[in-house]
């Protein structure tokens, strides 16, 4: 059970890195990037096809994500965000256009939108520790995540760019009076966040040791939950609700059996969503004028 | 050319799905989860022809009825949200939903064979036009009758005074409460019958596949129904219309862009939305709907 | 920002309500019509708390409303306009007092009947207001809040919507208004009492009858613009 607790984390660090990734373009701009998970499969899918063409390892496949995934972000971040104008759900319903797109893309790739393999360093390595055995690639990304959070946090909260999201985040006219391009903190969170969504991309992959076609859409879903059960306030929630939601389903799913993880997983998300809104206090509806 | 017989199930089926996605979207909330009352629709029309031998029509009325319950149900609280929250919602909604069909397992005799859904297996021999010797034409003018019905009555819909107190609330919820508009209930009625015209296309792709697993209502296919919509329009029912059309006709039936029919059509929507965001059907006033 | 704030409307009045920007008169009918809830304190409406009712509830109690920026449905023709309020109305509506059609709807705020086929954005603002009063009226048998109607319009086309406003409680449709305004002069000329608020509260009131009271009230609000932009300096 424990180990399964642990297991769990280390899920839940790959959550809290996907919550995040939306939490700064949700955050920055109030606007539903769903080709978020897309972009990601995409970058680590093709880098992990060119690394395997060239015969390169494991960290080439982290730099050549990077290097399709941070420029891929910006188009689409681009494309959705600011050529499509109107208002949140267009652009939301844009970022969908690019997913569809984006995935036929990878299907009809060399690859064939087939699993490619990722070797993995660490692969069946492990650490025992009071009688558990712990897999240290899980430990890593646990570590890895962690310290990401730590890193954004500490940034947004101490940085003069981070604070510039900030405000832009919280008021984009007070941001544009004070000087703070919108287009520049679309631009910064948008590498931010996609840095961290190639680091979550990446180490799945290893941890899977291979990548295929579904990640791109379980990144999309698991990220949203994540930024729905966090909120969009602090970090710190983000990365509890994450490490949370990890264990509650690996537990869960120990409990109740395998085959009923995401089962129970969704479940349990859609009733807390649905009580929401009867738990809430009837807020005040904003008045109009002054 | 184009084989009007194997396209039209398909397309009509697809449009009931999109009309479905358009009575949403016309409360001002995007749904990437009708395929959960469209599934709901066809695991019980399925079961209801061949495991309780029931005639097409009455299966067919249980299945919008099916959709129609579920979708009161989840909006009894998903009426009470919206944006972000409600579209969220929704898609936890759809994999959920399709989680319950993986578990559908109702196993019986009928006819000295044992049918019913086998959970993980999906559920196949749902063999009514096979069994009552409908063929593909017979078949091919059902679903476009049941499609043209649903677009009449979605059209009728608008026409009344549900339909009006929707766009209202839509519009500018704070006006329409002042005129003694309760949002809520309005917002519930729209989207349980949203939920009918799912199930009732639900229970005709049951029919017409023979064969339902729980991948065939997975997020990517209430994705598809709302992008119809969007790209059609939302200022009439002409707009799923046209999107579906657009699709299903030109980059599925035609071939125009070959196997990279997604890259197409993907491609299509983030254009109209850059150049045409009102749809392809443009509104009568203007503005975004 | 209200702070005890107080107001009794009786049958019948035409309840003025003044001051300068920001005091707090839009954020007093919110607070009646339900488009924001008090923190504290009750509104009752012939006797009845409706306090904890939202915004649809108050409305179907009757309490109309309209709001300062003209306030419409894009998507809607002036017909479906009239429509939806008097559906929504007619559903609990025991005694009748909104008007019965569509044409009695157009009389009561004349408007021409040509134009109900058009959209919102085919109107002039006159007309726009029009429809927006005859929507609210429908729902106001009780209490009708009317929130600085003739913002926009020259000093006749206000006078012509209060003019209507006082016919529709000459002719018990709506049993009591409240209009903010903040053109003084031009409101005496129809309410029947008048209140100065500013910074949330009631400074002063004025019986519309007795000319000095409402000199005193007029007094009392220029001396407050004056002070108000002393201190701005």
């Amino acid at each position: 059970m424990l180990q399964t607790a642990i297991e769990g984390l280390a899920y839940g660090g790959l959550y809290a890195l996907l919550g995040l990734g939306f939490f700064l373009t949700y955050g920055v701009l109030r606007r539903i990037d769903l080709a978020y998970g897309t972009v990601i499969m995409t970058s680590v899918y093709l880098g992990a096809m060119i690394a395997s063409g060239l015969g390169l390892s494991w960290p080439a496949v982290f730099a050549l994500t990077l290097t399709v995934g941070i420029p891929l972000s910006l188009l689409v971040a681009y494309i959705a965000f600011v050529l499509v104008r109107h208002d949140a759900r267009f652009s939301m319903a844009a970022t969908l256009g690019i997913w569809m797109a984006l995935e036929e893309l990878i299907l009809q790739s060399p690859g064939r939108g087939r699993g490619q393999s990722v070797t993995n360093p660490l692969q069946d390595q492990s650490l025992w520790a009071w009688g558990l055995q712990i897999r240290i690639d899980h430990v890593l990304i646990l570590a890895l995540s962690l310290v990401t959070a730590v890193l954004i946090a500490r940034f947004l909260a101490m940085s003069r760019v981070g604070r510039a999201i900030r405000v832009s985040a919280y008021d984009p006219t007070i941001a544009a009076l004070l000087g703070i391009s919108h287009r520049r903190m679309l631009v910064i969170a948008t590498i931010i966040a996609s840095l961290v969504g190639c680091i979550a991309g990446w180490s799945f992959a290893m941890a899977q040791s291979a990548i295929d076609l579904h990640f791109g859409m379980w990144a999309t879903v698991k990220g949203l939950v994540i930024l729905v059960l966090g909120g969009t306030q602090s970090i710190v929630f983000i990365v509890t609700a994450a490490l949370g939601l990890g264990v509650a389903e690996r537990v869960g799913s120990e409990v109740i059996g395998t085959g009923y993880r995401d089962l129970v997983g969704y479940g349990l998300i859609l009733l807390l969503l649905a009580c929401e809104p009867f738990l809430r206090r009837d807020e005040s509806q904003p008045g109009d004028g002054r | 050319m184009i084989d009007i017989v194997a396209i039209t199930p398909l397309f009509s089926i697809s449009l009931i799905l999109a009309l479905s996605c358009y009575l949403v979207l016309k409360s001002g909330e995007i749904s990437f989860g009708q395929q959960a009352f469209f599934g709901a629709g066809a695991y019980a029309g399925g079961i209801l022809t061949t495991m309780f031998g029931w005639q097409l029509v009455p299966a067919l009325i249980l299945s919008a009825a099916a959709g129609a319950v579920s979708a009161a149900i989840i909006g009894v609280s998903l009426c009470r949200v919206s944006g972000f929250r409600f579209t969220l919602m929704t898609l936890v909604l759809g994999e959920f939903a399709k989680e319950v069909f993986v578990k559908i397992e109702w196993r019986s005799v009928a006819d000295g064979r044992a049918v019913g859904p086998e959970g993980p297996l999906g559920f196949s021999g749902i063999d009514y036009f096979y069994n009552h010797g409908i063929q593909h034409g017979m078949q091919a003018a059902i679903a476009s009758g049941l499609a043209i019905l649903c677009v009449v009555g979605v059209w009728l819909y608008g026409r009344t005074d549900p339909g009006r107190r929707l766009i209202a609330v839509a519009g500018d919820p704070v006006l329409a409460a002042s005129v003694a508009i309760n949002p809520i209930r309005t917002r519930l009625l729209a989207f349980t019958s949203a939920g009918a015209v799912a199930g009732l296309g639900g229970g005709l792709f049951a029919h017409q596949a023979t064969y339902i697993e729980a991948s065939n209502f997975s997020l990517m296919v209430g994705v598809h129904a709302v992008a119809y919509t969007l790209l059609g329009g939302l200022a009439s029912v002409l707009g799923p219309v046209a999107g579906t059309t657009l699709d299903i006709v030109f980059l599925e039936g035609l071939r125009v862009v070959g196997a990279y029919r997604m890259v197409a059509f993907g491609s299509l929507i983030v254009l109209m939305l850059i150049l045409w965001p009102r749809g392809l059907i443009g509104t009568r006033s203007g503005g975004p709907p | 920002m209200l702070h005890n704030l107080e107001m009794q409307i009786h049958d019948g009045a035409l309840f003025g309500l003044v001051g300068a920007n920001g005091a707090g008169k839009t954020t007093a009918l919110d607070v009646i019509g339900g488009q924001a809830m008090a923190d504290s304190g009750s509104v009752r409406i012939a006797g009845l708390d409706i306090g904890n009712l939202a915004a649809w509830q108050r409305a179907a109690a009757g309490v109309g409303r309209t709001f300062q920026e003209s306030r419409l449905w894009s998507d809607l023709t002036v017909e479906d306009h009239f429509r939806v309020a008097r559906n929504a109305a007619r559903k609990r509506q025991c005694d009748a007092s909104g008007a019965r059609d569509i044409g009695e709807m157009c009389a009561a705020v004349e408007l021409s009947k040509t134009m109900l086929d058009r959209m919102p954005s085919q109107l002039r603002l006159l007309d726009r207001r029009r429809v927006e009063l005859a929507m609210a009226a429908q729902n106001a048998s009780d209490l009708l809040l009317v929130d600085e109607i003739g913002a926009g319009l020259d000093v006749e086309e206000t006078r012509a919507l209060y003019g209507l406003i006082a016919e529709l409680i000459e002719q018990r449709r709506v049993r009591a208004a409240v209009l903010v305004e903040h053109k003084l002069e031009l409101l005496a000329a129809f309410a029947t009492e008048l209140a100065l608020i500013a910074d949330g509260r009631i400074q002063r009131r004025a019986d519309c009858k007795k000319s000095t009271q409402v000199a005193d009230l007029m007094n009392g609000m220029f001396a407050r613009k004056r002070v108000g932009t002393m201190t701005d300096q």
